[in-house]
């Protein structure tokens, strides 16, 4: 299923890719119906894995990429499908590239596919909650940072406002579920499991600075005229944490986390 | 009242923030916490000196740390009352309180973090079956028993300790149980799983029957003479322990497979015994660290509900 969902995925990033080059739409008829079919298949991947586990599948590198994957193609999905904010062709594209490289990973040796029940300190509901809302809020994060880098590609102001919109609409949800998934949830586990809430572990910490990262975008937006360039900078940096935390953290630095 | 528009301006808080990003991940690329001589010989004289000498070695108890975060305190209590009294007064429009209730949950938040640092205790414990320890306030809890739940494929799924506690030689709890991500509350303490391991133990007797269980490692003084049980050679039944016995007539090393006396007793059995680990914390600051996280919660979605509603 994984495999499909990655065909699914490419033919959608290809297909919206294809459309971008076309003066008069910028919209792909089908690649946000081919973004759907590979999140449904995704999220069959982990019920199937819980099944066989008898847990939910969040626990290891594998499952957590396949989620992150997943989500952000459901999300795109959704993108395209609201009215509120404009849809725009390059960010569904950013958005579904970084969906599909996250989920070609999956298949390196990196994230071993592995079916294991979890060890005994991830056996907890609050890990899910926790996990799962960090990668939802994280999945807005690459909205936003697909829209932030159509910001500094472009200099033509009306659209840098639209890209601005984009992005912030897409910080402003992701940063509440972010914030409560990662930090919140995350300190509630981390009490149960280990007796301390915060224990300035690498992935707490860059967690913490991917967290202050957004709320310095949030705070300088407030100072800072909509065209200017630095909140996108800083939602590039942002997205760039989460990647560190999730990646650099894993296989770079030792700490508490070192199962995901 | 220029350096108070100062401690409560925007621009102070994001220039905290940015420092504090930047120190807090440079943290976890230089391990915490090691001592001098790891430093010295990790990295170049010049950078081992200045992580030592700036306490960037221990950064989030140094005053790196510390003296930035008092000032977010500061800035963050500053902007909230600003930001509340101005929301008090207006007239027009609705008010909004989104940002503020955010704001107090991180106040909250702060002063609890600050009472774990300077209030918060820990002690460590390995019980076998029918070890006792006495815990502050008066509790004394017994292990009455200690399992280990394997998968299949041997990778551990459940460690289950069950004690009774007690206070004035009354039971306060019985048989209850002790998981990971299941601590027991016990008074102001929780009791955590958190290890397991094993003890080579040999168990002799005396004369008069008395049982001395003795641990590999542990030394056991009876009769003018020492027994320091050193280690065993072999598993199972056949298995022998290897003492060191200081007596007056001098030391010596013997070995005594079970049944077999050394010095004065008798070696009745080599056995390992599953060992769990137990940890007592005491955080007096985990109490407004987690009532903190409803304001933080509830500010969030009245704020972020509120602007993607507006259409931001």
């Amino acid at each position: 299923m994984t495999t499909i969902a990655l065909i699914l995925l490419a033919a959608a990033a290809a297909f919206q890719g294809v459309f971008l080059f076309r003066p008069s739409r910028r919209e792909a008829p089908l690649s946000h119906f081919l973004a759907l079919g590979a999140a449904l298949l995704l999220l069959g991947v982990i019920t199937q894995r819980s099944l066989e586990i008898r847990f939910v599948a969040l626990t290891n590198t594998f499952e957590s990429l396949v989620f992150y994957s997943g989500f952000i193609a459901l999300l795109c999905f959704l993108y395209r499908r609201q009215t509120a904010i404009p849809f725009n062709g390059f960010v569904q594209f950013g958005a579904l590239m970084i969906a599909l490289a996250l989920l070609a990973l999956a298949f390196s040796p990196l994230a071993p596919p592995a079916v294991l029940p979890p060890i005994p300190a991830l056996r907890s509901y609050w890990l899910v909650i926790h996990v799962a809302l960090s990668f939802i809020g994280e999945a807005f994060f690459v909205l936003a940072f697909a829209a932030s880098l159509a910001f500094l590609l472009t200099r033509e102001e009306k659209k840098r406002l639209l890209y601005d919109r984009i992005t912030y609409t897409s910080v402003a949800v992701g940063y509440p579920v972010f914030t409560a998934g990662a930090l919140i949830f995350g300190a509630v586990w981390a009490e149960q499991a280990w007796g301390r809430y915060w224990s300035w572990d690498p992935k707490e910490t860059w967690a913490l600075v991917t967290w202050f990262v957004y709320t310095i975008y949030l705070h300088v937006r407030i100072i800072r005229k909509r065209k200017d360039t630095l909140p996108s900078i800083l939602s590039v940096a942002g997205f760039a944490c989460t990647l560190f935390t999730f990646f650099g953290v894993n296989y770079l630095l030792k700490g508490l986390h070192s199962y995901g | 009242m220029k350096l108070m528009q100062r401690l409560k301006s925007v621009r102070l808080t994001v220039g905290l923030l940015v420092y504090l990003a930047i120190l807090g991940g440079l943290a976890t690329l230089i391990p915490q916490g090691r001592d001098t001589p790891f430093y010295e010989g990790h990295y170049p004289r010049l950078l081992a000196t200045l992580i030592l000498q700036t306490g960037f070695d221990r950064f989030f108890s140094s005053i790196l740390f510390l003296l930035p975060a008092l000032l977010f305190f500061v800035n963050l209590l500053l902007c909230t009352l600003d930001r509340f009294r101005r929301e008090l007064r207006k007239r027009r429009g609705p008010r909004n309180f989104g940002p503020d209730i955010l704001h107090l949950g991180l106040l909250i938040l702060t002063v609890g973090a600050v009472i774990s640092f300077s209030g918060r205790k820990e002690g460590y414990v390995e019980m076998a079956v029918g070890d006792k320890v006495e815990l502050p306030g008066g509790y004394l809890m017994t292990l009455t028993d200690f399992t280990y739940i394997a998968y299949p494929d041997g990778r551990p799924r459940d460690w289950v300790s069950r004690v009774d506690v007690s206070r004035e030689g009354k039971t306060v709890r019985s048989g209850r149980e002790i998981r990971v991500n299941r601590p027991l509350p016990v008074g102001d303490l929780k009791i955590y799983q958190v290890s397991h391991s094993a003890r080579l133990q040999a168990v002799l007797t005396d004369r008069e029957g008395g049982s001395h269980p003795l641990s590999q490692g542990q030394r056991l003084k009876l009769g003018g003479v020492t027994y320091f049980f050193m280690t065993s050679e072999g598993e199972g039944p056949g298995a022998t322990a290897v003492f060191h016995l200081s007596s007056p007539e001098g030391p010596r090393v013997t070995r005594a497979e079970a049944g077999s006396r050394v010095g004065d007793l008798e070696v009745r059995e080599i056995v390992t015994v599953d060992l769990t680990g137990l940890e007592a914390v005491s955080d007096p600051g985990s109490l407004p660290v987690f009532a903190s996280f409803i304001p933080i919660l509830l500010g969030l979605v009245m704020t972020f509900y509120r602007k993607i509603r507006d259409g931001v």
